[in-house]
């Protein structure tokens, strides 16, 4: 069971409705190049999965390789302005999507907001009552969102589809490198097995591969259903490409199965990121990064899902999913996650000196680099940079001052 | 010094709520009835200015409306017909988006330019008339 806990955890992000917009749009814009960068994507992701996340044997690893390659500063600043940020903002639109899809699928008398609310809440309770109910309720929801995507991609491939109009134009250099960086983010939150399992020490040494080999499978799957069935342009334009094609496959039925895809994914994704980031802040506390009322045994880890809870709510309440801007913001939040894989690279190039294979750690070095790159080329890529860029430098800024208000407040207490 | 930070804070806030519904208020509106009955009317234009994810995650639309960029004002204000009926909707309470766009087109020239009573929200739970995006 630990093994599947896992993986569901790292499936959560990948099978979200924000994913699946990236591939529809992405599908839409580089058509076949598109599914061949995911591919090449997830085999650099997979190097990371393999030789990284497999080897903590805990949920504190990835803190412990930070400290030694890095410094207590970037263990801190690092994950934390990474996951952090993206938790939320990704929490926030991803449960308005969702109560967009339950009204307009399942029940049009029912407000969105108030859904939006509620299945924040049921996350939030379901944080609450610890890891076994954690664990069965991402199970539970992932098998669901995959489920849902089997029944569509089977008609898929076996449904004949009507002539779509072929109106793809290879696309220019520069917006064909764009589509090829959007591919490495994809696969982004497979590192979240880590997290799902406490202590354990085995249960999570190929759940990494498996969340990345899964993941892009399916997405891969679902990327060439979608270009078999929808016009590229059409797929490049649309905010809600999942819905398109399913609707196109399976008319009515398909709106009902990929509106269920796509709770469950919403569910799965918020679920297994506000558990990941209060795992991961206990860890952070455990090694005397944070206060120790983050860690486990004060507050039982209650503290960070109330917080990851209350600063969604407050977006919500503040109207953020109505801003033109948090889409900008979750690109900008996907960017800081793609660094911090650099970062945890560049870790294990520095904390591994004595290591007696070079190449191993020169491959690390490679990735590393690759990874930092592919991070400034979506920057200086989006077609919002300076919103993006500004994002990125409230939210590093936010994270360094908590890092000196954390090493205040720890310095005081060991005094005291 | 602390409680002087938060009464200037909560003046500001108060303020900044009351002159955006001030704004709102002003801007003529039409019930969703009185829309409902103009559909198929072809002097009546009709705007969807959703942001966000009120526009990105929804399926559908109102019947017969063009979406056009809220935030992209200056590159659509001259180009709708002023001899037609506008009718704007956006999905924020209180019409913010939609009342605040209808003041600017009547300050550009325009003379028949109506905010949607309750926007969005009203319309799709009524089930009035909708198509896919």
């Amino acid at each position: 069971m630990g093994f599947v806990v896992s993986l569901a955890a790292g499936l959560g992000v990948i099978f979200s409705a924000e994913t699946l917009i990236l591939l529809g749009n992405g599908v839409g814009q580089g058509g076949i190049w598109f599914l061949a960068f995911l591919v090449a994507g997830a085999v650099l992701h997979l190097f990371g999965a393999f030789t990284l996340f497999a080897n903590f044997p805990d949920p504190k690893g990835e803190t412990r390789l930070l400290q030694e390659g890095l410094g207590n500063r970037a263990a801190l600043i690092l994950p934390f302005s990474s996951r952090l940020s993206f938790a939320v903002i990704m929490a926030t639109g991803s449960v308005v999507t969702a109560g967009f899809v339950f009204n307009e699928v399942f029940a049009y008398w029912f407000p969105n907001f108030l859904f939006a609310y509620l299945l924040l809440g049921l996350i939030l309770a379901v944080n609450l009552l610890g890891r076994a109910v954690w664990g069965k309720f991402q199970v539970l929801v992932m098998l669901t969102a995959l489920l849902g995507l089997i029944v569509l991609i089977v008609p898929g491939f076996a449904l004949t589809s009507p002539p779509i109009s072929t109106d793809y134009q290879p696309a220019p250099f520069s917006s064909l490198l764009r589509t090829a960086l959007v591919a490495l983010l994809l696969p982004i939150g497979y590192d979240l097995t880590v997290f799902a399992n406490g202590e354990s020490t085995s249960n999570h040494k190929k759940s990494p591969a498996a969340a990345v080999l899964l993941g892009s499978l399916f997405l891969l799957l679902w990327g060439v259903v979608s270009l078999h069935w929808i016009a590229p342009s059409t797929l490049a334009q649309t905010t809600i490409p999942y819905t398109v094609t399913a609707r196109t496959i399976m008319g009515q039925k398909g709106r009902i199965i990929v509106g269920i895809v796509i709770l469950a994914g919403t569910a799965g994704a918020v679920n297994a990121l506000f558990g990941g980031v209060s795992r991961m802040t206990a860890a952070m506390a455990s090694a005397g990064l944070l206060p120790s009322f983050f860690g486990d045994n004060r507050c039982k880890g209650r503290l960070t899902p109330v917080f990851l809870t209350a600063a969604t709510s407050a977006m919500l309440f503040a109207g953020m999913a109505g801003s033109s801007h948090l889409d900008a913001f979750l690109r900008g939040s996907l960017i800081l996650w793609l660094f911090h894989y650099a970062a945890l690279h560049f870790a294990h190039f520095k904390a591994k000196r004595g290591d007696c294979r070079p190449r191993s750690r020169c491959s690390h070095l490679s990735v590393s680099a690759l990874l930092a790159l592919a991070a400034l080329g979506l920057l200086l890529t989006d077609g919002e940079k300076k919103i993006v860029a500004a994002f990125l430098i409230v939210i590093v800024g936010s994270v360094v001052i908590l890092a000196a208000w954390s090493t205040g407040v720890i310095r005081t207490r060991r005094q005291g | 010094m602390i409680r002087k930070l938060w009464i200037i804070l909560v003046v500001f806030a108060v303020a900044a709520v009351a002159a955006v519904a001030a704004v709102a208020e002003d801007a003529p509106r039409v019930s969703k009835e009185e829309l409902k009955g103009m559909l198929d009317n072809p002097d009546v234009v009709i705007l969807d200015v959703r942001r966000g994810k009120d526009w990105d995650a929804s399926e559908f639309k109102i019947t017969g409306a063009r979406r056009i960029d809220p935030d992209q004002f200056e590159s659509w204000k001259d180009q709708l017909p002023k001899e037609k009926t506008i009718v704007l909707y956006c999905a924020l309470k209180g019409e913010g988006t939609s009342a605040s766009l209808a003041q600017e087109l009547i300050a550009a020239g325009y003379t028949k330019v109506y905010a949607l009573k309750g926007g969005w929200r009203e319309w799709s739970r009524t089930q009035y008339p909708l198509e896919a995006k």
